[in-house]
């Protein structure tokens, strides 16, 4: 469970938070001093984006409406799944709204100082008080970390998302004659994209049955080691298919970096440039279409 | 293959069809390597084709088998090409790094038979 892991790893325990919902309700009558203040701070803290998150007065109504009833949670010290999970929802409304966490974080430390020193009690004696303070300050950084566990996690979600949508619009593969196909690779060749260029490649050179295949690389930004290889399995997968993959765009420099990396690039066709390699693709189209005749 | 036991090697012309069906498991490409080096000693070496598109699945394993396989017939002078591998297993192959230089590729049988006539 995760209420339970996070606890672990913040050593928080049952005393604590005792101690934390006993705090809370002496500081909790305060709530609407302590939003204001709050607010003030975090006024500060954003400047001009302040405006962008609260554009108006309905929206910092909502805002500081939930912020009450989160904070009136909090000192409530129910650290189950529930609250867990809503604590999670907060993280990922930040990320949907691109706050940085580093705002959130400032406004938590800004909390727990307003509730520990601003808003603090009279007539705890001293080591009641620290043991408190320590407690609190113990729940607000497991807080913290799991707002912005689920802040990140988040947003690693949208950049998959985008990320697969990229490679959806960026691997066309044109028809350029019978049994010629083209790709042009634009942009970073990782291996998941490569796996799935290739995939694709491949299921085209099946169903399009394809004698010739290029792989246009001159729009590929970086060309090392691990991009190499997975050109070489490409052309590999085609090649056992029946199709010549051909690689084209080599520029220069990229042939100057495969040489100085010393990869085998095996019996993989490379060109120079596009011209020479639909030269190449069309001869092993027009065979084929001998062939078949 | 489909465990009823017997290997059909065709005869397209002057070469043979291997048609692979089913699961390649161990013993049913054991039988088939029986069956196809004891027809070419038989009647010579000579073109040979493997239909696998009937594969979806292959592991390291009946990939290692099958290539015993080809180069038992390559050694005994045949010249073979694998007609019809399936893009999955095409990509499963690569992924796992196998090492492909035995093979010769072709789109379909029809294409393997044409380019084994070529000189």
């Amino acid at each position: 469970m995760k209420h339970a892991e996070f606890r672990q790893l913040f050593e928080v325990s049952d005393e604590d938070l005792e101690l934390v919902r006993a705090y809370g309700k002496s500081v909790s009558q305060y709530i609407d001093a302590f939003i204001e203040k709050l607010y003030e701070f975090m006024r500060r803290a954003l400047g001009d984006q302040f405006s962008v998150h609260f554009p108006d007065a309905k929206t910092l109504d909502r805002a500081q409406g939930s912020l009450r009833g989160a904070w009136l949670e909090f000192w409530h010290a129910r650290w189950d799944a529930e609250y867990v999970a809503s604590r999670e929802h907060v993280g990922n409304v930040h990320a949907q709204l691109q706050i940085d966490p580093r705002h959130y974080l400032a406004a938590m430390s800004y909390a727990f100082k307003l509730w520990t020193e601003d808003l603090a009690p009279e007539g705890l004696n001293e080591r009641d008080r620290q043991v408190t303070i320590a407690a609190v300050h113990r729940m607000i950084a497991m807080e913290g970390a799991l707002v912005v566990d689920a802040y990140h996690r988040r947003t690693n979600e949208i950049i998959d998302q985008q990320g697969r949508a990229l490679i959806d619009m960026s691997t066309p593969i044109a028809a350029l004659a019978e049994g010629v196909l083209m790709l042009p690779i634009v942009g970073i060749l990782d291996s998941r994209r490569a796996q799935d260029i290739m995939r694709r490649m491949l299921r085209q050179i099946g169903e399009r049955q394809a004698v010739a295949f290029i792989l246009d690389i001159s729009g590929v930004a970086v060309v090392d080691t691990a991009v190499a290889n997975h050109l070489i399995r490409m052309t590999k997968g085609a090649r056992i298919m029946g199709c010549e993959a051909i690689v084209s765009g080599v520029s220069a420099q990229v042939a100057e970096t495969i040489v100085e990396l010393g990869i085998e690039i095996g019996e993989m066709k490379t060109t120079g440039n596009l011209k020479d390699a639909l030269k190449l693709a069309f001869r092993l189209g027009e065979v084929d279409t001998k062939l078949k005749s | 293959m489909n465990g009823e036991g017997r290997v059909v090697l065709q005869r397209v012309g002057k070469a043979l069809l291997v048609p692979v069906q089913g699961p390649v498991t161990g013993s049913g490409l054991n039988e088939l390597r029986r069956e196809l080096l004891a027809h070419l000693e038989r009647e010579g070496a000579r073109n040979v084709v493997f239909d696998l598109s009937g594969i979806e699945v292959m592991d390291a394993d009946d990939f290692a088998r099958l290539r015993q396989v080809v180069q038992s017939a390559s050694l005994m002078g045949a010249h073979v090409m694998l007609a019809g591998i399936q893009p999955g297993v095409a990509a499963g192959l690569v992924l796992l790094d196998a090492d492909i230089s035995w093979m010769r590729g072709a789109l379909t049988v029809e294409r393997a038979l044409k380019a084994l006539e070529e000189p």
